[in-house]
């Protein structure tokens, strides 16, 4: 129940940061526009600001996309098992996916790393790259701890997804 | 041995139910560590590389876009608009179909978004006044794929990011094409609903249609001249399109409460979620390719094997239609664009040409089994059984290859606009 809890807690605060971050992008690019047009100068930098507004709504997008399996995956091979076994392959591959993100978030926490090591700069804004570019080890562990929850308790897959489709229609929309 | 691992790793891979991120994650580390120099930070390096671009956002912002009109009305007022003009032509409401997937695609550039819009309220019309189930089914799951050969058209903006084409001459280049598609699936509905009862044209409700909908209808209009104009590059026109969509819901139509844009952003979300990762990695992965000058040694290999450009033609729709069956459009084309353009340019193809022609190829894949996206959508969405859904997408699946042949073999036809 706990781990159902943290999880949804999570989704819900990176689905609040992921609208904040869409609303950012898209505010910025347009005032942009309308800044071009209207007064023949676009505002400095929004264009650059909305470019990292997008990465950071793009990534934490991932995890909510992990959080109900919506990314892509080629299923052609799932057909090769009987059905019985889908719930052990399903655990299995959950594990698999939480070791190959922790890969991934060591990476890309040495990516920043070298970042801040090497004062690199936003183009344009010139703020510091590194505090962007967080989001990366942030989602991959983010996705990582969720796959994670998913193969040590699988029971809280199923309770989170039925708290994310409680009182939502077949399109996710709330009723 | 090595060559082994590198096609025996992906697929264990997918047989172990991972996610393309990560199946094309581990090929890059692979690559890396048996041919680079084993310093697997740079994929990372790569990805960021790849998505700090402004191109890349009008790929959100056309989704949200498209995500706005659905929850609003724009898509209803569309249609009534189409309805009522078609209604005096023998299987009109059929016409109306596909004509209303052409229109709407032209504004959300998402096949999924259009099936499920205008679906929703064309499905339960088709069926009321007594149009075969079989034909409203194909003609929805099929004319939804409109979206992507209709600009603008989010595969095609991946395709122009990731081979470096102008994204306005592929959105050039999709008028034709969409157009010959679109009239022909209109003429098969027509041919195939042609004893059903025709209606009088009622001025009264074309002309109270129009009123209704002229802020729908001005919608492709702003959307699509000002990108053929020139006035607005594919990202503004994004914007622009959002923010007129939004504003018509919200303050005219009245249709999507402010509260409501939290949803729609999510759903956005979880859309991107699943493509931005997967766009930064293939796009790691087609840096390192370059790198190790992987394209161009397959450029010669190929070149050696096949000499006519035409075998060449035939043989990478082949592969095509075989990879749409199996894999989404949009990672289809992030992951052999980069590697099919060189050999495309080595028979003389033209790059805008070439993403056309995978476009509609890979639209194919949205109606063939076993994970056609649209078949499961209109199966989960129409409540109805998969196979009576795959048979009645046949014609128009017939139809697009049709069309794909002509478009293959007369470069003519896509680049009509392009000089």
């Amino acid at each position: 129940m706990r781990i159902t809890s943290f999880l949804t807690v999570l989704y819900r605060i990176e689905a609040t940061v992921t609208a904040a971050a869409y609303l950012a992008a898209t505010v910025s690019l347009l005032a942009d526009v309308a800044g071009r047009e209207f007064l023949q100068q676009g505002v400095w930098g929004a264009p650059r600001f909305a470019v990292y507004a997008a990465i950071i709504a793009g990534f934490l997008g991932m995890s909510l996309a992990a959080s109900d399996d919506s990314q892509i995956r080629p299923q052609v091979f799932d057909a090769l098992f009987p059905k019985r076994f889908d719930p052990f392959l399903n655990r299995l591959a959950d594990f698999v996916s939480a070791l190959m993100y922790g890969g991934l978030t060591i990476l890309a926490a040495q990516f920043v790393s070298a970042s801040y090591q090497n004062l690199e700069i936003a183009p344009v804004l010139e703020w510091p790259l590194w505090p962007i570019q967080l989001v990366l080890p942030y989602a991959f562990a983010s996705v990582m701890v969720r796959y994670g929850c998913y193969s040590i308790f699988p029971s809280s897959k199923r309770a989170f997804l039925k708290d994310l489709t409680a009182n939502r229609d077949v399109n996710g929309a709330p009723v | 041995m090595i060559e082994l691992g590198l096609i025996l790793l992906p697929i264990a891979l997918i047989m172990m139910r991972q996610n393309l991120v990560l199946i094309l994650f581990a090929v890059a580390a692979y690559i890396h560590f048996f041919y680079g120099d084993g310093i697997l930070e740079y994929i990372i390096e790569d990805m960021w590389i790849g998505l700090d671009k402004e191109v890349l956002l009008s790929v959100p912002l056309f989704i949200l876009c498209g995500n706005v009109m659905t929850k609003g009305q724009i898509a209803q007022r569309l249609i009534q608009v189409v309805t009522q003009l078609t209604t005096f032509l023998p299987g009109g409401l059929a016409i109306a179909t596909i004509l209303s997937c052409a229109v709407f695609a032209a504004i959300s550039g998402s096949s999924a978004v259009t099936l499920l819009s205008v679906g929703a309220v064309m499905y339960p019309a088709l069926l009321n006044a007594g149009y075969d189930r079989k034909f409203a089914l194909g003609a929805l799951t099929s004319g939804g794929t409109l979206g992507v050969v209709i600009p603008p058209s989010i595969p095609m903006i991946l395709y122009g990011i990731t081979t470096e084409t102008s994204i306005v001459d592929l959105f050039k280049a999709g008028v034709v094409p969409g157009l010959i598609l679109t009239g022909l699936m209109a003429a098969y509905a027509l041919y195939r609903n042609r004893h059903m009862p025709r209606q009088r044209l009622d001025r009264q409700k074309v002309w109270s249609a129009l009123k209704e909908g002229i802020w729908s209808l001005l919608m492709p209009v702003i959307l699509l001249g000002g990108i053929y104009s020139g006035y607005f590059t594919p990202t503004e026109a994004a914007a622009v399109a959002l923010a007129y969509a939004a504003a018509v819901e919200v303050f005219i139509h009245r249709d999507v409460k402010l509260t409501d844009f939290y949803d729609i952003a999510i759903s956005t979300a979880k859309l991107l979620g699943a493509l931005y990762p997967l766009l930064a990695i293939a796009m790691s992965l087609n840096l390192l390719l370059t790198t190790e000058q992987v394209p161009q040694s397959l450029t010669h290999w190929v070149a050696a094997q096949v000499e006519s450009p035409i075998a060449f033609l035939l043989a990478i729709n082949l592969l095509l239609l075989i990879v749409g069956c199996f894999l989404d459009i949009n990672a289809g084309i992030l992951i052999l664009a980069p590697i099919l353009l060189p050999l495309a340019q080595n028979y003389g193809i033209n790059p805008v040409h070439l993403g056309i022609m995978m476009v509609i190829n890979l639209e194919v894949g949205f109606l063939t089994p076993p994970i056609g996206l649209n078949l499961m959508i209109a199966m989960s969405a129409f409540k109805e059984k998969f196979k009576l859904i795959c048979e009645s997408v046949i014609p128009f699946a017939a139809i697009i290859l049709a069309v794909l042949f002509l478009i293959t073999f007369v470069p003519g036809i896509p680049l009509m606009f392009n000089g």
